[in-house]
């Protein structure tokens, strides 16, 4: 049996844990704890990991990780995204600076995305200040095109989208390597 | 040069036609309406003749509506539109030189064959099917609405600049969608045309090893695909 | 005082003396258990906010396992090393859970630490 396992990371509160059980098959398992911290309107907040899993019909494994979303667990971002097939940023466009959000976890997730397919998922995207296309333009600035995509993560079909969005770029990296060793 | 006859239409809509074919930059080098003898295309009215000599193309002129069991792209719809026409001359010269080129030459071409999709649109042309396009940003979200196959294909232009007939084969989505979304950035100058294809970054250091790239063709994204019922 | 101060104040008190009691600690953290540290005394210039953000994380996975296993709450967690070891100690107030961090070296003696720690606990949890 092979492992592969989906990082999902993001904003406390933007629905890592949420979209996590929208696909898994089994009751995730979340280290959820009680939130002391006043930025984040939030009771409960992830520490440790949240972990999700698919049965996949070749007898294979894939895992879906939720990463903490404070800066102050980027220690676990890495260890967790290590070998990932994705990276999956949840934002939350309700907060007062979602682009200074997506900022934090572009420096944490760092170098690992020039490789890493990896997709943004903006939700309560018809709140706050800041356009869909703001973020585009903001990684335009830094060099980088990523994928953002509105989404609801409540909703399964928002979140099948996003990992659906991670297989195109690893399609597109397989076939590339197909026709650069031809077998 | 191209000859097209028109057939079964009426006084006005010929001289129209006349006028479009005379008169667009596009066309007035290739393109030459002819009343009788051989020709390339009919553009025929409802009246028009059922049958065509083989290899030539037909192009019916239509009622919106009226050509629900046709192909769109072997249509032009009433009232004409100078575009419309060009754009479905261009991609008749396109079929009608790749029918011929090919080994085939009893086939008839038609428009909306594959070959023809690989014809880019008048826009698009600007960038010839070997051109490489490429994007600077992710593209707005009035461009992709929520459209999967745009989607796709900005996920990978994102990694890479690559010519229209590349970016459908490494996107699996068809050319002619291919050149519908390359003209959507184009109306919004958002794609440049020009230098070579992209030295495409490495694939994620794990799929690197052959062995792992060989197991995730045959199959690992398919079956990631049906356990989320994609 | 408040409650919150008086929890406040014992946890420094109790770093303070773990630090000072103890063989080979290096660094001693007590930390809520979304990861803040509310009482810290580091010997090696560590960040403590950095240690209180792992000692939550390993202590929400300790809990993970303990419940699914249905082995009741987590008291301690330990990760040995190569040239020490790591302890941390769950200590459950009223209201809210505190975790408590020994980072130690080769000179510690782990079942000392342990004994210490639930001292500290203990008083922790006497607050009421
Ligand atoms: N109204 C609204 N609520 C949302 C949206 N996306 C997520 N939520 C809610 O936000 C909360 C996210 O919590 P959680 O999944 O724990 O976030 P995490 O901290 O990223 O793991 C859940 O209660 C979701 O139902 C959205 O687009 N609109
Ligand atoms: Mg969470």
């Amino acid at each position: 049996m092979k492992e592969y396992k989906i990082l999902f990371s993001g904003t406390p509160g933007a629905g890592k844990t949420t979209a996590i059980g929208a696909v898994s098959e089994i009751p995730p398992v979340v280290t959820d704890v009680p939130n002391t911290d006043p930025g984040y309107a939030k009771a409960y907040t992830t520490v440790g990991l949240d972990y999700g899993q698919l049965t996949l019909d070749t007898g294979d494994c894939l895992r879906l990780f939720g990463t903490p979303g404070q800066a102050r667990f980027d220690f676990l971002w890495r260890i967790l995204g290590r070998n990932a097939l994705g990276l999956i940023i949840l934002l939350d466009n309700s907060r007062p600076n979602p682009l200074a959000d997506l900022e934090i976890y572009i420096n944490g997730f760092g170098e690992a995305l020039r490789s890493m397919p990896c997709v943004i998922g903006v939700g309560r995207h018809d709140q706050g200040n800041t356009a869909l296309d703001d973020y585009g333009l903001w990684l335009m600035e830094r060099n980088m095109i990523l994928p953002v995509l509105p989404v609801d993560v409540r909703r399964r079909a928002d979140v099948v989208l996003l990992i659906d969005v991670l297989l195109a770029e690893l399609e597109f990296h397989i076939r590339k390597g197909e026709c650069s060793h031809v077998e | 040069m191209w000859k097209l006859k028109l057939a079964g239409l009426s006084e006005t809509e010929q001289a129209l036609i006349r006028s479009i074919v005379r008169l667009s930059k596009d066309l007035e080098s290739s393109w030459q309406v002819v009343d009788q003898g051989a020709c390339d295309v009919v553009l025929c009215g409802t009246h028009g003749p059922a049958m065509v000599m083989p290899g030539v193309l037909r192009i019916r002129v239509a009622e919106p509506g009226e050509h629900s069991t046709e192909h769109m792209h072997d249509v032009l719809e009433r009232p004409i539109r100078a575009e419309r026409l060009i754009r479905l001359l261009c991609q008749s010269a396109a079929a009608l030189t790749q029918g011929r080129a090919s080994s085939t030459p009893s086939s008839t071409p038609s428009i909306s064959s594959p070959v023809v999709a690989e014809t880019p649109a008048p826009r698009a042309m600007h960038g010839s099917l070997h051109q490489v396009a490429s994007i600077g940003r992710w593209p707005p979200q009035v461009v992709l609405a929520k459209n999967r196959e745009f989607i796709r294909l900005a996920v990978v232009l994102a990694r890479a600049s690559l010519s229209v007939t590349e970016l459908s084969r490494l996107s699996g989505v068809p050319m002619e969608t291919c050149i519908s979304f390359l003209d959507a950035l184009e109306e919004r100058s958002l794609v440049r045309w020009g230098g070579a294809e992209d030295a495409i970054p490495p694939p994620p250091s794990h799929l690197q090893e052959s062995t792992e790239h060989r197991h995730f063709g045959s199959g690992l994204l398919g079956s990631i695909r049906r356990a989320l019922g994609i | 005082m408040s409650n919150e101060q008086q929890i406040r104040r014992i946890a420094s008190r109790e770093v303070q003396k773990i630090a000072k009691e103890l063989h080979g600690v290096s660094s001693v953290v007590i930390a809520t258990v979304d990861g803040f540290d509310i009482a810290s005394i580091g010997l090696d210039g560590e960040d403590p906010g950095r240690i209180a953000a792992m000692a939550s994380s390993v202590s929400a996975i300790g809990s993970v396992i303990s419940q699914e296993e249905s082995l009741g709450r987590s008291r301690s967690v330990t990760i040995a090393t190569d040239t020490g070891f790591a302890y941390l100690s769950c200590a459950y107030l009223p209201d809210q859970t505190l975790i408590l961090n020994v980072i130690a070296d080769q000179d510690a003696v782990l079942g000392q630490v342990a004994y210490r720690c639930a001292e500290s606990v203990r008083r922790l949890e006497a607050v009421a």
